[in-house]
């Protein structure tokens, strides 16, 4: 057995049981919903949740892929699909009185369209239900499939989230085999042909064994994809069940490299080893607006 | 009054959470929101703060795994409460 390698000092978070995410489990419970904070494990569940921040997973709880990086379960859903979620997620954002949500899925291979139209209603019911709201979604690669991305698009979220996940060389042995470094691309590039107005966002998990010329090949890549919002965070082992940290990437390091990020021009970069590609998404979304604006 | 810390349930894991270490001793008296223990999942390591003022009883020990739910230590008011 390998054994993994010991936690760096910067790599510790507060718990809280405090009322307010209390409120925010009730919430989540309540309304039935799955959320990538728990089923990713995320280590930032206890500071997000304590703010009011969600990211709400769609289509289920089983993943018809079987990345090497995640802890979701896999499976076949069997096309099964709950017609009600749309209504819940809105009436959830509506409890929560959010401004901000992400709303991300489960890969769903089961379904002709990947799920995309699913998206669409949940982005139409949300926005319906409370105006205002900004919604960005991190969508699967609908298999590569344009009709299905371009059924997204046409619900019109205000970020179109899509993570290209690791370097090119990695991309293989870390994501599902039915996912590719180049179909993430395309569909980041794809997006911007059909709505330029639309915000791309997408990012990467570092310490998977990649080195740092590998990473700036990727975030070049995905600046010439037209991605205008770049996420860098530190691979994060859920259980023995997935690939090993290969490497504790610096907080320095991290540093460095938002600056290199900020340079090739993306309108935001975070980047830290607690950085998930929803970890602060509503002030990601605020600095852009910010710094275009400025 | 006594009370019962337990592993947040927020965190969702099925894997055993390793107690690495306390920065408490039986007896101690502690504040509400200060750390007590450190203990660690596969993806991060996590302090865990006192849910109330009091004194410590522990329950497990350095180096334990532990369970989502599962009590670590004892809280009370009085350290008569605690039997320590």
């Amino acid at each position: 057995m390998i054994e993994a390698l010991p936690k760096p000092e910067w790599l510790v978070v507060r718990s809280a049981s405090d009322r307010r995410l209390a409120g925010v489990q009730g919430a989540v419970e309540r309304h039935r919903l799955n959320t990538v904070c728990r089923s990713a494990q995320c280590p930032n569940i206890f500071e997000c949740w304590h703010r009011g921040a969600v990211t709400v997973l769609i289509l289920g709880d089983v993943c018809t892929r079987s990345c090497r990086f995640c802890a979701t379960a896999a499976g076949d859903p069997r096309g099964f699909v709950d017609a009600d979620e749309p209504r819940r997620v809105a009436d959830f954002a509506g409890d929560m009185s959010l401004d901000y949500l992400v709303i991300s899925s489960v890969a769903r291979d089961d379904l002709r369209d990947g799920g995309a139209g699913v998206f669409a209603e949940v982005i139409e019911r949300v926005r319906d239900a409370n105006k205002g709201i900004r919604i960005e979604v991190l969508v699967p690669d609908f298999s590569g499939s344009v009709e299905a991305l371009a059924t997204v698009v046409r619900a019109k979220p205000d970020i179109l989230g899509h993570n290209v996940e690791t370097v090119k060389r990695l991309s293989a042995g870390v994501r599902d085999r039915k996912a590719s470094y180049e179909t993430s691309l395309k569909l980041l590039e794809a997006t911007k042909r059909m709505d330029a107005e639309l915000v791309t966002k997408s990012g990467l998990m570092l310490g998977l064994g990649e080195d740092r010329g590998e990473v700036i090949d990727t975030v070049r890549d995905l600046r010439a994809a037209g991605v205008d919002i770049l996420t860098l965070g530190q691979y994060l082992q859920p259980s023995v069940r997935q690939l090993p940290v290969a490497r504790y990437v610096t907080p320095e390091e991290f540093e460095s490299l938002r600056d290199a990020g900020c340079e090739l021009g993306f309108r935001s970069v975070r980047a830290g080893p607690f950085v998930r590609s929803s970890y602060h998404a509503g002030e990601s979304y605020m600095e852009m607006e910010w710094r275009t604006s400025g | 009054m006594k009370a019962e810390l337990r592993v947040p349930k927020i965190i969702e894991t099925k894997d055993p959470i390793k107690l690495v270490n306390w920065y408490v001793k039986d007896g101690d008296f502690v504040s509400q929101g200060s750390a007590l223990c450190m203990l660690e999942t596969s993806k991060a390591s996590m302090e865990i703060p006192a849910e109330k003022t009091g004194y410590i009883k522990l329950l497990k020990k350095e180096g334990d795994y532990v369970t989502v739910d599962e009590p670590i230590c004892a809280i009370a008011d009085t350290l008569g409460e605690l039997g320590v």
